[in-house]
């Protein structure tokens, strides 16, 4: 299944969600204008290759902000779930970004145990789903 | 040549390369193709450097294909995904370089190529078990010699660090002390808080495990090498030592190594050439042996150039035009994602640049996720077993891959150019000092008339005539996202096109991608052909069975008989189902076939 959202440059990723977060006008008003904000620019100066590129499938954007004093729990779709959980127990390891090379975290390895790699799995989506990353 | 690298160590490039157009650079091992050309006649000659490295970010930017999926019509159902990866055990096979050209800073001290002898599969040898005793494994429990090539065993299910099951990965080393520490006496085993991580392949040449699909072909040939070695006959051990001659080890160790090189060889004419040249070019190559060879002293002596004081250099360096041009078109066949074996996902290329000792030590050996169904990668029937998934190659032409272009594993080779293996190529034929395209194909047409091929392959290419060929490449580059780019510097480009991308784009253009063009092809025959006809194994021919390759050699090397049961081995899948069969592989687990 195609991703959502393919990252390419993940710092150049990282920094423009900082400065949308610090201005969250200034975020692209639609799919179209999200899709042209990370796509490559060959006639930037300096070029600028690709910075994520959107799945073929995807047709709406939604952009979440909240204050300190909100809690923001982003639920994945279910089916995504379910097909992560059924990879992990028919095939083996969980994805991570290249950027995590040789991550230690127990479960996070190929050759863990089922258990091991469900408990991680279950941990990822704890953190993300509350998770900032701020 | 510089490989994908995604699983070596990183290069750190303290200044930005410099182009050696200006005057030649001590390039020992490298030369250009048929001669060396004029200085205007060279790659970029008139530009600034700055201004070809800016246009060659516009270009890297161009070049890239981003998305998950392969279209179906991007796929070379002529070249299935293992070919990929025999292409860069070849390219390793034929050159080595110490550090890639775009990393090296001005003076460019450590430009050499390192390997003199081509398709010799010293890539997979070395020096032998003498110069590299780590690649072998010892015959006899007192390891009083060595003739077979390591493998290890896959990672098993027990948990970080275990191995177990059949061997099937490379061999690998552990590391008992992280990398920048002064390494203590270990009085037990006890001692160490964790299994220490398997950090360094054991193998002859640790570009080999530039990625796991890679890793697997090395261990494939290592297989095969062993396999050869059985049918020749281990020595008997007595008292845990062997009772062979040492004379008698060397010579089998010789007889095997050749015949394993010549089953190699004789895939790359009857198999992976046939696949990958243009159809004219092959046959002229095939049939015409050494009489074809283009790149010789026009006299026809057989020396690449007619003085003998420059002959070293023309039969032992390699063409700059093939290592850092025609040959860097295989990046181009990558795929996002494989399938590599029954019962695992399609795993992310990425993850193939990661899974290595290199990168991820405490990861290796390689789990049974990343052991290859070699069904999945060549056209192989297996009836008794379930489909394979065949991975095709994607069709050549010049749009890599969004895995190659990742800036974590991939990082710029210049301060602010783009991030990926296209700037790379595209910087290191700038530094290099290679032919221009249009140039290069004036000369080599004239070597094909002086030559006497019967046909001129160029006069059937619509890319021969430079208007047409300028003309074709700016609409490319415009359909590509080129049409934000100012019209000047896609014609700059059109005019000077970097000969990476010019045989990709001739692949596509000529040929729907499906095989190289008609210069693409010539650049690799010359090199691939040439090292096979000028450099022969013992009982080799250019023609001719197999079989009676390896009883000629058998004989020679007083071994008469000893390859009387081998079968003809004619392309990657026989080899593949020849190595199954005399290793018991049929069954195995995951899946071998």
């Amino acid at each position: 299944m195609e991703r959502q959202l393919q990252v390419i440059k993940f710092k150049e990723f990282g920094e423009m969600m900082k400065a949308w977060a610090a201005k969250p006008e200034t975020f692209p008003r639609d799919l179209q204008a999200f899709k042209e904000a990370v796509e490559a620019k060959p006639g930037a100066s300096p070029p600028r290759d690709a910075i994520a590129k959107v799945g073929s499938h995807v047709t709406k954007l939604t952009l979440v902000t909240h204050g300190m004093d909100e809690l923001v729990i982003k639920l994945s779709p279910a089916e995504m779930i379910t097909n992560s959980e059924k990879a992990i127990t028919e095939h083996g390891g969980y994805p991570l970004a290249p950027f995590y090379a040789g991550i230690e975290a127990a479960g996070a390895q190929e050759g863990a145990d089922h258990s091991a790699k469900m408990e991680f799995h279950a941990m990822r989506i704890a953190d993300y789903t509350m998770g900032n990353c701020a | 040549m510089a490989g994908i690298h995604g699983g070596g160590r990183a290069y750190a490039s303290a200044a930005p390369p410099r182009p050696v157009a200006a005057g030649r650079p001590d390039l020992r091992g490298y030369r250009n193709i048929l001669y060396d050309p004029p200085l205007q006649d060279r790659f970029a000659a008139t530009r600034s450097f700055e201004e070809t490295q800016r246009l060659m970010a516009i270009l890297a930017v161009l070049m890239s294909d981003s998305g998950d999926e392969v279209a179906p019509d991007r796929l070379n159902r002529g070249l299935p995904a293992g070919y990929t990866y025999l292409l860069q055990l070849v390219a390793h096979d034929c050159v080595q370089s110490p550090t890639p050209f775009w990393a090296l800073p001005g003076a460019q001290a450590q430009a050499r190529n390192g390997r003199i002898a081509r398709l010799r599969l010293d890539t997979l040898y070395g020096g032998g078990p003498a110069a590299c005793p780590f690649a072998y494994a010892p015959d006899d429990p007192r390891d009083t010699a060595r003739t077979r090539l390591r493998l290890g065993p896959m990672r098993g299910k027990a948990g970080v660090g275990r191995a177990d099951g059949a061997q099937r990965d490379i061999a690998r080393a552990a590391v008992p002390f992280p990398a920048g520490s002064t390494p203590k006496p270990v009085k037990a085993s006890s001692e160490l808080k964790a299994e220490p991580p398997f950090g360094d392949p054991l193998i002859a040449d640790p570009r080999n495990e530039d990625n796991a699909l890679l890793a697997q072909m090395t261990a494939l040939f290592h297989l095969l090498h062993n396999t050869i070695a059985e049918t020749i006959g281990m020595p008997k051990v007595t008292g845990g030592v062997s009772t062979e001659a040492p004379a008698d080890t060397e010579r089998r160790f010789a007889c095997a190594r050749a015949a394993t090189t010549m089953i190699y060889r004789h895939i790359l004419r009857q198999d992976l050439l046939p696949r990958l040249l243009h159809p004219e070019v092959e046959k002229v190559y095939r049939e015409g042996g050494a009489a074809a060879l283009l790149d010789r002293d026009e006299a026809g002596s057989g020396a690449w150039r007619p003085d003998v004081a420059t002959y070293e250099r023309g039969r032992v360096s390699i063409p700059l035009e093939f290592s850092h041009g025609a040959a860097r078109f295989a990046h181009a066949m990558v795929r996002p994602h494989y399938a590599t074996g029954d019962g695992f996902p399609r795993q992310p290329f990425r993850e193939a640049l990661l899974k290595t000792s290199a990168r991820q030590p405490a990861m290796m050996p390689l789990s049974a996720g990343w052991i290859l169904r070699w069904a999945n990668f060549f056209p192989i029937g297996t009836p008794a077993l379930p489909a394979p998934a065949l991975n095709f190659s994607r069709r050549i032409m010049p749009l890599y891959s969004g895995e190659l272009r990742m800036e974590t594993l991939f990082q710029p080779a210049v301060p602010g150019a783009p991030a990926g293996l296209a700037f790379q190529d595209l910087i290191s034929a700038v530094v290099s000092g290679i032919w221009s395209v249009a140039p290069l194909i004036v000369a080599v047409r004239e070597r094909i008339k002086r030559r006497g091929w019967k046909v001129d392959p160029f006069d059937t290419s619509p890319l021969t005539a430079e208007a047409a060929r300028e003309a074709a490449i700016i609409l490319w580059l415009r359909e590509c996202g080129g049409a934000a780019v100012p019209a000047e510097d896609l014609a700059q480009i059109a005019r000077d096109p970097p000969l990476p991308f010019y045989v990709q784009f001739e692949a596509m253009h000529d040929l729907g991608g499906e095989r190289l063009g008609v210069l693409g092809s010539i650049l690799m025959a010359e090199v691939l052909y040439g090292a096979m006809l000028d450099d022969r194994l013992p009982g080799e021919r250019r023609d001719g069975t197999l079989r009676d390759g390896l009883a000629r050699l058998a004989t020679e090397m007083q071994l008469p008989g000893r390859f009387d049961g081998v079968p003809e081995i004619g392309d990657m899948a026989a080899m593949i189902e020849f190595i199954a069969d005399r290793n018991g592989l049929r069954e195995a687990c995951p899946n071998f076939l």
